[in-house]
């Protein structure tokens, strides 16, 4: 850092007449199509990617749907047994893949640079380039449905079931390279936020006062670049077993078919972690906005989630314990799945510790976050159930598993989602959601999913095995099954109810300004919806809670709103890791439309792959590094030394 | 009381099949299987060679050759119904021809290799037509054709046992309908020509 | 929740007095091995729904009880709590949930042991094969004139720990009797060992639960537990070939052996074929098709007039033939006894 810009930084004013303009002028997306392709502010990505990960919500909710019809009554013919493969596959993978974790990604994308007090996150265009192979990849699965030849073995993908053998169509083949596809994206997004954590928090922001989301979503970020190589790598030898005549899986040609079931589950559940803990932490942050009061247990809430994603990495034998394994591997993997209950018991005490030493005001958004916690618990409790081997055995592959993994993905990260929409929906759009509707939609939600998946429990109980297209009647399962379809259909109104409500509200709902909550993080500290630079001035961070600080400490010893302006350019200010001691001015990167020809390229080269035509392949790849040359070829800035 | 109604229902079944049955020749006799498009495969000539130059056969498409698990399926009846005890796995040829190569003693039109397992030829082949029923024969021809294919140049050239340029079909490729994508070439793991 | 709660335990008491209603109930145990499983998930839904309900009131009457009076969304400044505390609850909280966990995991680590392995000296082994979608089971014995072969319905002797030997020639297959005992998947390339002892006589429905194609809803099985006589009886009448036909029949055998031969195999017959179950001994079957339909007229003239209308996806194709060869055939099968 060079001295003037070390004076830069000690500047301690109000933003001067003008400088906002400045800013807008520096910071703002061009207009038009070409403009739309190529931004990289964080919080048009972010919005992009909650938007697009509510639209797969949307379709994996259908095919649910579809499935609770046909499950509604015994031996009813509405689908195939073909087609309800496919949809049941398809709603897992839509759902885990393409809602659960682009939903908190784009939160987390939003929120990132708003609560750490950054102007962006670190590598922009990579962000950009992050959601454009997410929505390729969601394509890429998606085109399988046109074409009719949808996954057709579940998430989980068995082998030898999903060898070309047994599934000789295309189906399998969509999923594995839309799985490495996604891989790419969940890959580069995750490097993206730990640097973005590590290094773009506003100066003063040390460790400890970090915002919990941030600690979520950077601890799974971490989780990722070690999980996600094992799935990638996972599929890419299931695709040349299929295409190539290679024989990793197939047990007639001496390959080992558990040797993707561990390949698979030591990536799937650290998975389940990724998707809930940035979930927690949204929690975590908004939780104390309505009980008015700062969190209990702050650093007892990192170190839980800290751990669970560790432990989380040695649990994955639970998915596999009637596979045949040895006493050894069976108690020590049913002992660590005991154990990950303790950080996760953590976060529920706090929260609760949380509502009874705050005043709670009851608004939708908490309604949703008191309820979460209930639904967390009960999706705990039956995981706890099924790390005891001999219970497991019986309970492992029946509905009981199917009502456990929706109270867990939907109690935590759906609650918790709808939730932060009703308190972050004002600083997206400047608009409230309306309160009225938000009570009937938080009933019908919290309604319809008790009463679509607590009878699931009870199916399980009496033996109900997953995945089966039909059931024959006069197996105790007949009631249950229609009320769930029932259960499903009030859930779906619920979330029909949310979308008119932002429907609604986008129109006519009450202008926000910059603070509706009274909240105390930095992102209420700029106007509703943020400017493209997000604050004028750079600010200075001396607690957890900035803007409650004259009520909590009888003093604001934070700087919001006065400040360095870093008016020169796109800059950003780079922090050290531990300390966030200013370190040096970042140059940001212009917009630009690489990203998208990128991503674009890389899924003309995924479908030349797919159909194995070798000459467009060879022509994707080729589009594919030009457009990566073009992307990171050097522009001609004097006072570059800053990010890509 | 229901299950009368139902145990009736069934009972109609055999019945309705009756009906549409009835012109059908009795047990016993082999029955020639109509493919659907109303083409008589009786018409379908068991040899290559016409008189002219024109070809007399009706075009009779493979019913099945949309299904992608066809072949699959024909492979399982390949191995299940013991095709493999003569043709050797993958078609390869022993006590019977070679079923993987591009020379058909009967034809190589789908009808024509549908009346060749159905009916049987000379010196050995059983007729199947009274054992499967026509699906099974059809995914037998599916896999069939399948397999069949011109050899590699590649192959047929080795001019001594060391030094073969490529390995037709490995041994553990057995489970493969298309075993001439499975060629590769001998040095792959084992160099067989160097020496050491 | 408490509701919920009733409910819940209301369903369960009715569930586990009427077990004839629900034949894949584990909520009670019929043999060693899932009467060592069921204490135990017993005493984890016990655990489990005290916490559920403790929590609950927690949220709920912490909600209720401190609820404040301000309103959100607000324009101006709201109070807010300044007083630290509340860490009591997290030591607490935690805790109690550790100490309650360890008491899990010990007991969890006995029970694991009693139901792992066979009793040391068990003599009946029973080789399971699985299939999409059928069971095969071989009965092997030393003297191979004393072996058989059976499919989709299994007889084991009351009171006689039974080895099961898994193997499976496609997918992965999934064997459970939930009334006697938890699951073992059944995986292609290595052979899984289970077993399973009944208590008492009677037929335990058993059912695939490892995905396995599109006929996966209707893969399921019946084990049989007879009284020690019975089930010598049994296995004396399996172990026979198929019994020698009535003259009035005529030449319905040799249609059998020319339509189904291919794939399915009657002993003392020429029909051979080892795709499909083995129907020596049909009609000691009280259901066909993997436990799928009862075994009757109508639906066994039904299945062979048209399995993929019974079981669409299946591997048993449809037959062309004649209503009164159908007829025949299924007259030939009544008397596989």
């Amino acid at each position: 850092m060079t001295i003037a810009d070390h004076e830069r930084l000690m500047d301690e004013t109000e933003p001067v007449a003008g400088v906002r303009e400045k800013l807008e002028r520096i910071w703002e997306t061009e207009p038009g199509l070409i403009g739309w392709l190529s931004t990289v502010d964080h919080k048009e990505i972010g919005l992009r990617y909650i938007v697009t990960s509510f639209i797969f919500l949307a379709l994996g909710g259908i095919e649910a749907l579809i499935m609770r019809l046909q499950l509604a009554q015994p031996n009813q013919t509405l689908v195939t047994p073909k087609q309800y493969n496919e949809l049941f596959s398809l709603h897992g993978i839509t759902m885990i893949f393409l809602y659960a974790l682009p939903v908190l990604s784009g939160f987390s994308n939003y929120l990132f640079p708003l609560i750490l007090g950054a102007r962006d996150m670190a590598f922009p265009r990579l962000n950009a380039f992050s959601y454009w192979t997410y929505l390729a990849a969601g394509l890429l699965l998606y085109a399988s449905l046109a074409m009719g030849a949808a996954p057709n073995d579940g998430w989980f993908n068995y082998v030898p079931f999903a060898l070309t053998k047994y599934n000789p169509g295309p189906n399998m083949d969509f999923y594995a390279l839309g799985m490495i596809l996604l891989g790419i994206s969940t890959t580069v997004g995750a490097a993206n936020f730990i640097v973005t954590a590590m290094r773009l928090r506003a100066p003063g922001m040390t460790v400890s006062k970090i915002p919990v989301l941030t600690w979520g979503t950077t601890t799974v970020s971490v989780g990722n670049l070690f999980a996600v190589p094992a799935v990638s790598l996972a599929f890419f030898l299931l695709w040349l077993d299929r295409r190539f005549g290679t024989h990793f899986f197939g047990a007639m040609e001496g390959g080992q078919p558990l040797l993707w079931q561990h390949l698979f589950w030591i990536f799937a559940h650290p998975w389940v972690y990724v998707v809930v803990l940035p979930a927690m932490g949204l929690v975590s942050d908004a939780l104390p906005i309505f009980c008015r009061r700062p969190l209990v247990g702050y650093a007892a809430v990192i170190f839980g989630t800290i751990t669970t994603m560790i432990l989380g990495f040695g649990v994955w034998l639970h998915h596999m314990f009637a596979t045949g394994l040895p006493f050894l591997a069976l108690s020590f993997f049913s002992g660590a799945s005991f154990v990950i209950t303790i950080p996760s018991a953590i976060a529920v005490f706090a929260w609760i510790a949380t509502i009874w030493t705050g005043r709670p005001v009851i608004t939708t958004a908490f309604l949703y976050f008191a309820a979460f916690i209930a639904m967390f618990v009960i999706g705990g409790v039956s995981g706890v159930m099924t790390a005891a081997v001999p219970a497991d055995l019986q309970l492992t592959d029946t509905y009981f598993i199917v009502a456990h993994l929706h109270y867990v993905l939907i109690g935590i990260n759906v609650f918790a989602v709808l939730g932060a929409i009703y308190v972050w929906f004002p600083k997206f759009t400047g608009r409230l959601l309306s309160e009225r509707i938000g009570r009937w939609n938080f009933w019908l939600v919290f309604i319809g999913f008790n009463l679509a998946f607590f009878p699931m429990h009870i199916t399980g109980l009496l033996g109900m095995p997953r995945r089966i297209y039909t059931y024959p009647e006069n197996f105790g399962w007949d009631i249950a099954n229609l009320i769930i379809t029932i259960g499903a259909f009030i859930l779906a109104s619920g979330i029909l109810l949310l979308l008119i409500n932002v429907a609604v509200s986008l129109r006519s709902g009450a202008l926000a300004g910059p603070n509706p909550w009274d909240a105390p993080t930095l992102e209420w500290a700029t106007t509703s919806p943020p400017p493209p630079y997000n604050f004028s001035t750079i600010p200075t961070v001396a607690s957890r809670y900035p803007l409650w600080e004259r009520r909590l400490y009888g003093e604001a010893y934070s700087r919001v709103g006065r400040g360095p302006a870093l008016d020169k350019g796109k800059e950003a200010v780079a922090t050290s890791a531990l300390e966030a001691e200013p370190d040096t001015i970042l140059k940001m990167p212009e917009d630009s439309i690489a990203p998208f020809v990128t991503a674009c390229a890389m899924l003309a080269l995924f479908f030349a792959g797919l159909f194995q035509v070798w000459s467009l392949a060879a022509a994707a790849a080729g589009a594919t590094f030009l457009g990566l040359v073009f992307w990171l070829w050097p522009r001609k800035q004097s006072e570059s030394e800053g990010a890509p | 009381m229901r299950q009368a109604a139902l145990l009736f229902s069934l009972l109609l079944a055999p019945a309705a099949l009756a009906q549409q049955h009835a012109g059908q020749p009795s047990a016993g006799t082999p029955r020639i299987h109509e493919p659907g498009n109303g083409q008589p495969l009786a018409n379908v000539p068991i040899s290559n060679l016409y008189p002219g130059n024109v070809a007399a056969s009706p075009d009779i498409q493979n019913p099945l050759h949309n299904d992608p698990e066809s072949v699959q399926r024909g492979m399982n009846n390949f191995i299940a119904f013991n095709c493999v005890g003569c043709h050797a796995p993958n078609g390869g040829g022993g006590m019977g021809p070679s079923l993987s190569d591009n020379k058909w003693i009967y034809g190589s039109k789908p009808a024509q290799i549908y009346l060749t397992i159905a009916q049987g030829r000379p010196n050995g082949m059983p007729a199947w037509a009274g054992m499967l029923p026509s699906d099974a024969i059809w995914d037998l021809v599916s896999y069939v054709q399948s397999i069949a294919e011109k050899p590699s140049d590649k192959l047929g050239k080795t001019i001594s046992p060391t030094s073969p340029s490529i390995e037709q079909v490995p041994a553990e490729f057995v489970s493969s309908p298309t075993p001439w994508r499975m060629t590769e070439p001998f040095s792959s793991g084992r160099q067989p020509g160097t020496k050491k | 929740m408490w509701r919920a709660f009733f409910a819940f335990a209301g369903v369960l008491a009715c569930i586990n007095s009427a077990r004839a209603d629900t034949p894949l109930s584990y909520l009670s145990g019929f043999g060693d091995k899932a009467d060592a499983t069921t204490p135990l998930l017993w005493g984890l839904i016990f655990v489990s729904c005290v916490v559920i309900i403790l929590i609950s009131a927690f949220v709920l009457s912490g909600a209720w009880l401190r609820r404040s009076r301000d309103s959100m969304p607000t324009q101006g400044p709201i109070a807010v709590m300044s007083q630290p505390g509340g860490g009591a609850w997290i030591t607490i909280g935690v805790g109690v949930s550790t100490l309650v966990l360890i008491g899990l995991v010990v007991w969890n680590g006995v029970t694991m042991a009693a139901i792992l392995g066979p009793p040391p000296n068990t003599q009946l082994e029973i080789e399971v094969r699985a299939h999409q979608w059928w069971w095969e089971f071989n009965y092997h014995d030393a003297n191979p004139s004393q072996s058989f072969t059976t499919a989709n319905e299994l007889h084991i002797p009351v009171g006689e720990t039974v080895k099961f030997i898994l193997a499976s020639d496609d997918v992965i297959h999934s064997f459970w009797v939930p009334a006697l005992g938890g699951k073992t998947d059944v995986i292609p390339g290595q052979m899984n060992l289970a077993w399973l002892k009944a208590n008492r006589p009677g037929v335990y429905r058993g059912q695939c639960v490892e995905y396995c194609g599109k006929q996966h809803a209707h893969m399921g099985l019946l084990v049989k537990a007879d009284p020690p006589d019975e089930y010598t009886a049994w296995r004396k009448a399996q172990i026979a070939a198929a019994p020698s036909r009535p003259n009035e029949l005529g030449d319905a055998a040799d249609l059998f052996v020319l339509n189904c031969g291919a794939c399915h195999t009657a002993r003392g017959t020429q029909a051979g074929g080892r795709v499909g179950p083995d129907l020596t001994h049909l009609m000691s079957r009280s259901t066909i098709a993997a436990a799928s339909f009862p075994n009757n007229i109508g639906y066994l003239s039904g299945w062979i007039a048209n399995p993929q209308g019974l079981k669409p996806g299946c591997h048993m194709p449809g037959l062309d033939i004649s209503a009164h060869d159908l007829d025949r055939i299924r007259a030939f099968l009544e008397t596989l006894k």
